[in-house]
């Protein structure tokens, strides 16, 4: 039925402004491809929740058409869009035990006793619940629901999986497990799979392709190396992962090469010129990851300048150097813990460099030029 | 010091509120014709004349007729009204609801006289039906209050759940809202029972003898001759009351459970 | 509109179909009977349509006479005769005396008639009362809503004082405000130590004693009000305890009494004021009371600085209720109370069912849902979250 060709879901020039005038979704334009693992991601009301519940049909589009599979899916309701979903909090129906809970949608679809007993027994196995089957939801942990919730959005052979903000519930050491449970069961059942989250070391872990949501707008979509260490605008380096920011003119482009003077006519630095970025005479924010800036010297670095420890901070996995370098200002690097290796203390002086290739230029509204170092 | 007088104050502010009603169960059991305690002896002669009686059997009959017509409508219509009402922030939504609370608002003594006057004009007074439906609007009120109440600890996202395994609506309403919202929707269906059970304003203006209710008939009792058969009614009447207030409370208790292990997941 | 919003208003329907056409439109059918007049014109069509161009200064034209006599010569239907009688007894004691003896003679008179009937029936002959007719030939009326308040016309036209042995309503409403009045300052008085009490027992004595709260709340109004009916006989258990523990000695009036109307309505309505308040003061924990104790305050300032300014809200949703509720009250007082003992309530049951007078029922119906408006505002007003009961 469905051609290859053809994406599997499709958001063509799709808006949803709220009862208010609130417009939350602003001209989306959305693929979703065969057995992709897609992830939205962004702050609240960025948009990516209302993106899925358009998808799943709870919400209508204002304007624009959702296409799956060639078909337009807008005037399709829920019920019948056979997609499996994933709430926030599970939403595992507290009167049912969990084998009825997976039984729930089969029996809808009318599927007959042994075959509704066998694909529930079969799903429960293949989230390792096998013995739980007859506990209340409320009798189960965190981690056990939402397990159960998995199953349940997988035991009636859905068209496409939705998952909203599923992890958000559980503790850090339960939630990195789960991420990898749910890799597993995409990469088993080659399913296609919309993920829906804020927290963006889940999104980069378990994505083939990322989009990064602001006021309704998808600011980057790529895959997750993609968007974390080439991000193409200002948003999307200081929402994916940490950065040093500074506020520069530049002074001259070339190649992909962009010099500029930090501040008003401080030390130059240079940094990768993205498309769109300032031109030369524009106020530009640079913006490098602290896990970038090394501490030594290196012939292929474009920059290299000398800062001061101002402040050690252990993380346990790694340490955090806070360095004041003179003509730039603050400056933050983040080292592994590596045994052996002699520690930093308040005070060294030390060598600091980066690649022009890790710094990225953005251009500045008017507005935020006043703003500091973040 | 004024610990004690509060304590005395309060037993004697409860001993007010039972007292009366606990002496009209001697005095119904009261061998004597006239209704004074201490009772001369004790005989069932004056239950014996109530379930003996036409008019108070008819009466009695009447009142289970309409307080079950009244409670099945009430229940249908309000828990519906709750449902839609719940569910969306409509425009006019402040309007509605204004308007669904005017039964509870307006004094007893207007709605009847108003009812009597339109009923009549539209042949429904003197009807059990002209009675169902004037009960069913003053207690529809109470049970969307008590479903709206069960509503509001409903989570939305169980029906989304429902609808997205491949439930149509109606099916979802019925396997998942329903069971979860039953402790409110069984609490309104009792107190729609009672409030027709117990109610006499309306009675008085719209029935005629033939649709006389229980109170109905006490209340006529009361004015023609006060014989103790009017205390064996109000017995059966405050066991009746016992009975829907224990109930109620056992279906709260349920609900309250049912909140209770949702607010624990 | 969004489809949310249709499916919404497609399950409200059915209720809100149900309370306009049984509720709302009852109500603003009794309202348009407040004012209503159709009756003389509806008994007697032609004299009104002749006396419609007089202009009230002197005697009204022959043909005015005419169609009177023709009017009652040919009314039959003794229903709209009795109606337009009635109408006009109202308005001026002893119309209906004239416009009967009319109709004995109105068969045997001669033209003309402006000759021949103030001969037979002297009030024929005096312009007032072919202006009482004229004037109530209106279609609209203001007489009844001004009644209510004690008030007439004129037939000059003016509005004065009805006369003082005619004159109960302004008594009337008075009364039933200071019942009221009475009935919730005593619930309150009364509400207020024992939901406290209850408030600082363990939850299972506690429900014990809430028990004895909801089983009376529980019961039948005419149930309770019945059990004082019964008690207060002066052969009643009431008097027998008295006489016998040598109180008094011998049985005193005590049913269709003030005294009997005060203790069954506050019977009635006190769970009304303990429920909220009980509630109220359950929520409140003994941490206030410990921090202004910490603070320096007696155990009065606690009280009157702390907990009663927490608690207040509870009385004040209580009493609402309690007002109301009384404002309304017909069964109790109409049971327990003598005739000097009714309430607004008794004189709409009984132009009802006794002395058949639908437009002084819509009249007191209308200023007693005024009254009711009114009281409902200003609690609106004090307490924000009393009268709007539903709330979604």
């Amino acid at each position: 039925m469905s051609s290859r060709t053809e994406p599997l879901v499709v958001f063509d020039s799709v808006d949803k402004v709220y009862e208010g005038g609130v417009k939350v979704v602003d001209n989306l334009n959305l693929r979703v491809e065969h057995g992709e693992f897609l992830t939205l991601i962004g702050p609240s009301g960025s948009g990516k929740t209302t993106t899925l519940m358009m998808l799943a049909g709870f919400e209508a589009p204002t304007k624009g058409i959702i296409r799956f599979d060639g078909a337009p899916l807008n005037d399709v309701p829920t019920y019948k869009r056979d997609f499996g979903i994933v709430f926030q909090n599970y939403a595992l129906f507290p009167h049912m035990t969990v084998a009825e809970n997976l039984a729930f949608p089969l029996r809808m679809r009318r599927e007959n006793k042994a075959v509704i007993a066998e694909r529930v027994r079969n799903t429960l196995d293949m989230v390792k619940l096998s013995a739980l089957s007859d506990r209340m939801p409320t009798q189960l942990s965190g981690g056990q629901q939402q397990r159960v919730a998995l199953a349940r959005a997988l035991v009636f052979s859905p068209r496409m999986v939705l998952m909203d903000e599923p992890l958000g519930a559980l503790d850090k050491q339960l939630r990195e497990h789960m991420q990898l449970e749910i890799k597993r069961l995409h990469e088993d059942l080659g399913i296609a799979m919309l993920y829906v989250t804020h927290d963006q070391s889940e999104a980069l872990t378990m994505s083939d392709r990322v989009a990064v949501f602001e006021q309704g707008k998808i600011q980057q979509i790529g895959s997750p190396r993609d968007v974390y260490s080439r991000p193409s605008n200002r948003f999307v380096a200081s929402f994916m992962g940490e950065n040093n920011r500074l506020d520069a003119t530049v002074a001259g482009i070339s190649e992909e090469c962009v010099t500029a003077h930090v501040g008003q006519g401080g030390v130059a630095v240079r940094a990768h010129a993205v498309a769109g970025g300032p031109a030369a005479g524009e106020q530009a924010t640079l913006m490098v990851r602290p896990e970038c800036i090394q501490l030594f010297h290196r012939d292929g670095f474009e920059n290299n300048v000398e800062g001061r420890v101002t402040d050690v901070i252990y993380h346990g996995d790694h340490v955090r150097l806070c360095l004041s370098v003179e003509g730039i200002g603050a400056l933050v690097a983040r080292r592994p813990v590596v045994t052996g290796e002699p520690g930093f203390a308040e005070g060294d002086v030390l060598p600091v460099s980066w690649s022009a290739r890790d710094m990225h230029a953005f251009t500045i509204d008017p507005s935020e030029r006043t703003e500091g170092n973040a | 010091m004024t610990r004690i007088a509060t304590k005395v104050f309060a037993w004697i502010v409860l001993a007010f509120l039972v007292a009366p009603l606990l002496a009209i169960f001697p005095l119904s059991f009261s061998s004597g014709t006239i209704l004074t305690l201490p009772v001369p002896g004790y005989s069932l002669q004056w239950y014996e004349e109530f379930f003996l009686n036409d008019r108070w059997l008819d009466a009695t009959r009447n009142s289970f007729i309409v307080g079950t017509a009244t409670m099945v409508l009430a229940t249908l219509l309000g828990t519906t009204a709750a449902y839609g009402l719940n569910m969306s922030n409509f425009r006019g939504k402040q309007i509605v609801l204004v308007l669904l609370s005017m039964p509870m608002v307006v004094p007893l003594i207007v709605t009847a006289a108003s009812m009597f006057l339109a009923f009549s004009a539209v042949g429904l007074a003197n009807t059990l039906w002209g009675l169902v439906i004037a009960h069913t609007i003053i207690a529809t009120p109470y049970v969307v209050i008590t479903v709206l109440a069960s509503l509001q600890t409903f989570d939305p996202n169980l029906m989304r759940g429902a609808l997205s395994l491949g439930a149509p609506p109606v099916t979802a309403f019925r396997e998942v809202v329903l069971p979860m919202i039953l402790p409110g929707v069984a609490a309104g269906a009792i107190f729609a029972f009672a409030t027709s059970f117990d109610e006499l304003v309306i009675a008085i203006f719209i029935t005629g003898p033939g649709e006389f209710t229980l109170p109905r008939q006490m209340f006529a009792g009361l004015r023609e001759f006060l014989s103790p058969t009017i205390a064996a009614a109000a017995v059966i009447m405050i066991l009746l009351s016992f009975v829907l207030l224990f109930v109620s409370e056992a279906v709260r208790r349920r609900g309250e459970k049912l909140v209770a292990r949702r607010a624990n997941q | 509109m969004s489809k949310k919003s249709r499916i919404s208003w497609l399950l409200v329907a059915p209720l809100l179909v149900l309370v306009t056409v049984g509720f709302l439109l009852p109500i603003g059918y009794t309202m348009v009977k407040a004012v209503e007049n159709p009756e003389v014109t509806a008994a007697l069509p032609r004299t009104a349509a002749v006396l419609d161009t007089w202009d009230g200064e002197g005697m009204p034209p022959e043909a005015a006479f005419d169609a009177l006599v023709e009017d009652i010569r040919s009314s039959r239907s003794g229903l709209e005769f009795g109606a337009m009688t009635r109408r006009l007894n109202f308005e001026l004691n002893g119309s209906r005396s004239v416009i009967m003896k009319t109709r004995r003679t109105v068969d045997a008179l001669d033209a003309p008639y402006s000759e021949s009937l103030p001969v037979e029936i002297a009030e024929w002959g005096d312009p007032e009362f072919w202006r009482l007719i004229k004037t109530n030939s209106n279609p609209v009326t203001a007489s009844y809503l001004l009644r209510a308040l004690d008030l007439q016309v004129t037939p000059g036209g003016s509005i004065e004082r009805v006369p003082a042995d005619r004159a109960i309503f302004l008594d009337l409403f008075m009364r039933t405000f200071w019942i009221s009045i009475w009935v919730t300052v005593i619930c309150a008085f009364l509400a207020y130590p024992t939901a406290y009490y209850i408030s600082t027992l363990s939850d299972r004595a506690a429900s014990y004693a809430m028990l004895l709260v909801l089983v009376p709340f529980w019961t039948s109004i005419l149930v309770r009000t019945t059990a004082w009916f019964i008690l207060l006989q002066t052969e009643g258990p009431v008097n027998m305890a008295l006489v016998w523990s040598s109180i008094i000695d011998e049985p005193i009036q005590l049913i269709f009494t003030r005294f009997a109307v005060y203790v069954a309505m506050v019977h009635v309505l006190l769970p009304f004021q303990i429920l909220p308040l009980y509630s109220v003061m359950k929520r409140q924990g003994p941490q206030y009371l410990r921090a202004a104790a910490s603070l320096g305050a007696p155990p009065w300032r606690q009280f009157l600085s702390v907990y009663l300014p927490l608690t207040l809200p509870g009385v004040a949703a209580g009493a609402a209720m309690v007002f109301m509720l009384s404002v309304g009250f017909y069964v109790t007082p109409a049971l327990v109370g003598g005739l000097q003992d009714q309430m607004v309530s008794y004189y709409i049951a009984f132009f009802t069912n006794q002395s058949i007078n639908f437009g002084m029922v819509a009249a007191l119906s209308l200023l007693l849902l005024v009254f009711t408006g009114a009281i409902i505002l200003i609690a609106h007003r004090l307490i924000p979250n009393v009268g709007g009961a539903i709330r979604a």
